[in-house]
């Protein structure tokens, strides 16, 4: 291809257009929608730690049936009812497919810039950075399990209502499969997270040799943070550690019973 | 030392390559990789085979010529080029892998010989400077301070070797080029073509067919020149800058009726 052609065919995309077209540029899509899941794991996490709070923390309510309830009239009567969470919902979802179509575009160029031959050593790459092809499609098949499971109720193995997150939660969490699986999607989630954060601001070219090892660090400590605020939630259901729900006329007197967590 | 070498042979580009068994007999351990080749050439030359194609030029570590994947490394086990390796590196009566840099943007000419034009089209498309003609600049009319120098200096020094993209997963030449970028926007002489040198540059990586970059790190890990990955964060903060920046366009002719 001539130089002349080249050049028209590099200067009439949009910057946005040209920077989903380059290698460099998509990857730094990914990263930025990355941030954005990264954001919302940390939200969905402090989220998760209101069960912390137990079966009838909030009047005969358990704390995150409330903080369920929040988020669904967040705005009301402003706004519609839900209209909140399904933006939120809208944005994650768009910015999941981005990230996943993204990588699955660079995955495919760079088997395309590698033939095969006699296996190369791999040198000195973690562990977290190696899997990242793997952890990643298993924490999207985690994402829409999770889905079906709480939020669609569809998985209804244990008995699951609309809107009693605290009981669906618990009754899920009886059960020793349903506790293995979710630690194991936490921990493929910390290995995605232990190069994946690190890994973007590299891409977005904030990275620097001053602040590299307060990044790689803040990298480790934010998912150390989010791998024990996540597992913590099904581990204190499974141990006993937290109260049976609470439910029907009982509730108003098992109010203000706080319980050992949330002492 | 007595060595049992698998050596990839390939007659052309289009050809496939296999692996060939070849035995070196009494070769000195002071002997770098490159002198053991051609020792073994010579043995091959003398019994009427055809000898096996490898590139080298200065043999003193320099030049970044020689392209040799050797047990899987680029270049060999110590982080040096291939002719700074030495036998006495490896195991008396040790198998040794030898194969030519892996990338579809680097075709096999043949056996060893690796195609790295790919790397003089992204310098081609951006890895030049404005200069002025004219009078003499007076001195020190751009200033460069220590600190500058010493990030340009570091990425300048690289050779061009390619051993970066063979020891990259994807295939991505973000090492090579970010050097680039990053001795060149760095000096006040590289500033007028900054953005479209990032653009250009980018764009002609993408177009040879390398790979994107997952911050492995490998390639700083094979690198003769020890670069680091900070050239890679300033290949994507220059891009990043780059495409986002409007392009200069010329304005429209003002008419008066």
């Amino acid at each position: 291809m001539n130089v002349a052609t080249q050049e028209l065919r590099r200067r009439r995309r949009t910057w946005i257009g040209e920077t989903w077209d380059s290698n460099v540029g998509k990857k730094s899509i990914v990263a930025v929608t990355g941030l954005v899941l990264v954001g919302y794991v940390v939200l969905h996490m402090i989220g998760n730690l209101t069960a912390m709070l137990g079966a009838s923390g909030d009047e005969g309510h358990a704390q995150i049936d409330s903080y369920g309830h929040w988020l669904r009239e967040f705005g009301t009567p402003l706004l519609p009812y839900e209209f909140f969470l399904w933006v939120i919902r809208v944005f994650l979802l768009g910015s999941l497919v981005v990230h996943v179509v993204g990588v699955y575009q660079l995955t495919m160029r760079a088997r395309a810039a590698r033939p095969a031959g006699f296996p190369a050593k791999r040198i000195g790459r973690s562990w977290a950075a190696r899997t990242m092809r793997l952890s990643g499609p298993l924490l999207l098949a985690f994402i829409v399990f999770h889905i079906l499971h709480f939020t669609i109720l569809a998985v209804d193995v244990t008995p699951l209502a609309e809107g009693e997150i605290y009981s669906n939660v618990y009754g899920a969490f009886q059960k020793w499969y349903f506790v293995v699986l979710y630690l194991a999607a936490i921990a493929s989630l910390g290995y995605h997270l232990r190069h994946g954060v690190w890994s973007l601001f590299q891409t977005l070219g904030i990275d620097t040799p001053a602040r590299n090892a307060s990044l790689r660090h803040g990298a480790t400590a934010l998912t150390v943070v989010v791998v024990v605020g996540f597992a913590m939630v099904p581990i204190s259901f499974a141990t006993g550690a937290l109260p049976e729900p609470v439910t029907g006329p009982n509730a108003a007197t098992a109010a203000h019973t706080p319980t050992e967590v949330a002492k | 030392m007595n060595f049992q070498l698998e050596i990839w042979r390939q007659d052309s580009r289009d050809q496939p390559g296999r692996f060939e068994t070849k035995h070196v007999q009494d070769v000195d351990g002071e002997a770098s990789f490159l002198e053991m080749l051609d020792t073994l050439n010579e043995d091959l030359v003398g019994k009427g085979s055809r000898s096996v194609a490898f590139d080298s030029d200065c043999r003193e570590g320099i030049c970044g010529m020689c392209s040799l994947v050797i047990n899987g490394m680029p270049h060999g086990p110590n982080q040096v080029t291939t002719c700074q390796t030495y036998m006495r590196d490896f195991e008396d009566g040790s198998t040794i892998y030898v194969e030519p840099f892996r990338n579809n943007a680097f075709p096999v000419v043949r056996d060893l010989a690796v195609d790295r034009s790919a790397f003089d089209r992204i310098i081609e498309s951006g890895g030049y400077v404005s200069v002025t003609t004219g009078p003499q600049p007076d001195p020190n009319s751009q200033p460069v301070t220590p600190e500058v120098h010493q990030t340009v200096m570091d990425a300048a020094i690289c050779i061009g070797c390619g051993a970066c993209v063979a020891a990259c997963p994807n295939g991505a030449a973000m090492l090579f080029t970010g050097a680039k970028i990053t001795h060149l926007n760095n000096l006040p002489q590289g500033q007028p073509e900054r953005d479209e040198r990032a653009r250009n540059m980018v764009h002609q990586m993408d177009e040879e067919g390398f790979g994107g970059c997952t911050n492995f790190g490998e390639c700083s890990r094979v690198c003769p020149q020890e670069i680091g990955i900070d050239v890679i964060g300033m290949l994507n903060r220059e891009y990043r800058r780059a495409s986002r920046t409007k392009k200069p366009s010329h304005p429209k002719k003002m008419v008066a009726q």
